[in-house]
């Protein structure tokens, strides 16, 4: 009896293991190689169990990215609207965006490579959705400095959040490409240092 | 019409290679990658799927025959740009602006391979890319550093730093370009990302 407990999760810790172990697979060995058969394998529970918690693949993939609408953008919107100076805000928002997407490493490559891999248009589209807040609340808190007098008001607005949005994908690569190397807390200081430079007067 | 039996005619090795290599970037850049499959690259070339195989034995060993092409290519140039004799105000403005051009032109080719080596996390991609992005990298770094003794920018500037903050900015612009399903950022963007470099490096 109590041998059977230790093993059996409850629903909702099932879900964030599979969950888990799919962004692993995607990252260590390659989206091509996530099948639910061999996720099943990885967790050690038959397919069926699997789709006691996950109707189909396509479904566990929609899941992560909800997590990525709920435990990313939402904080980042708050972190954006919080009562705060605007440079203390822009810190917490570039450390806060680099730390969760080194935890879950992976998310950006399942979406930007299912962005580009499959046409698909209601996956596209809350892709978009995920990738054009991000730049929205980043918006938000660089007008609110420049509002505050503290940022240069000659700045491009839309092009610094393009520029800003390179630093997910550039950290993306980084990890897949230098792992062992790479420091995701010195990059975090590093790139605000950048930010801020740009928009000191 | 000459061109056409041409085409048809017996061809050398290095023409029919470059026929593949078209075909296959018709479909990355027209259709979609997930439409690259064999049968679809033999209709795009006119060519029977056995004849492809015979010039590529994998689909993987095409897409890198390309990035190898686009290392020659754009590599070749910005590496001249870096070891030339001028400032390294200049040789930044060059650099960037040679690297946005080419980027219009290829229309994201780089992130399209790149995504399919991440997706199918192919060694014989990654190992091809890995050079090529740390070539870039590199050689920015080395003109930022010449700058940096030339006494002209910041020397609490990390060169490392700054260049990897450089190379998110041409992927993010294909990523937006993808969504909103439209051309990248023209040229004057490059002057528009120059313009801040340049603030990140000034005194």
């Amino acid at each position: 009896m109590a041998k059977t407990k230790q093993v059996r999760l409850s629903t909702q810790e099932r879900k964030i293991q599979i969950k888990e172990n799919i962004l692993s697979i995607i990252f260590n060995e390659g989206m091509q190689k996530l099948s639910t058969r061999y996720l099943a394998q990885t967790i050690g529970i038959s397919e069926g169990a699997l789709f006691r918690h996950y109707p189909s693949k396509r479904a566990m993939i929609e899941g992560i990215i909800q997590d990525v609408s709920d435990e990313l953008i939402e904080e980042l919107k708050i972190i954006a609207s919080l009562n705060e100076a605007a440079t203390s805000r822009l810190e917490k928002y570039i450390c806060f965006t680099i730390n969760y997407l080194f935890e879950k490493k992976g998310i950006t490559l399942l979406l930007f490579t299912e962005a580009s891999y499959k046409n698909e248009a209601g996956l596209k589209q809350v892709m978009s959705t995920i990738y054009k807040s991000q730049k929205q609340y980043f918006a938000k808190i660089i007008l609110d400095g420049i509002a505050e007098g503290i940022w240069d008001e000659n700045i491009n607005v839309d092009h610094l959040t393009s520029l800003y949005m390179g630093i997910p994908v550039t950290m993306n690569i980084e990890t897949i490409l230098h792992l062992e190397t790479f420091n995701h807390n010195e990059f975090c200081k590093q790139m605000e240092y950048f930010i801020l430079k740009v928009l000191a007067k | 019409m000459d061109e056409n039996v041409i085409i048809r005619k017996k061809q050398p090795t290095a023409v029919r290679r470059i026929q593949i290599k078209n075909a296959v970037l018709a479909i990355l850049t027209e259709k979609g990658i997930n439409q690259l499959s064999w049968k679809n690259i033999a209709k795009e070339c006119s060519l029977s799927e056995g004849a492809i195989y015979r010039h590529f034995k994998s689909q993987d060993a095409i897409l890198q025959s390309i990035i190898i092409d686009y290392k020659e290519s754009l590599l070749q140039r910005l590496k001249e740009i870096t070891l030339s004799k001028e400032s390294a105000e200049k040789r930044l403005d060059k650099f960037i602006c040679t690297q946005f051009t080419h980027l219009n032109k290829n229309k994201g080719l780089n992130l399209l391979i790149f995504s399919q080596a991440s997706y199918s996390n192919s060694e014989l991609l990654l190992s091809t890319l890995k050079p090529i992005f740390n070539l870039q990298k590199k050689y920015l770094c080395k003109i930022i550093m010449d700058g940096i003794i030339e006494g002209v920018w910041c020397k609490t500037i990390s060169p490392e730093a700054l260049s990897e903050l450089y190379m998110g900015i041409p992927l993010s612009i294909n990523i937006e370009a993808d969504f909103n399903k439209s051309q990248p950022k023209d040229y004057t963007y490059c002057r528009e990302v120059q313009s801040f470099i340049l603030k990140i490096l000034s005194k």
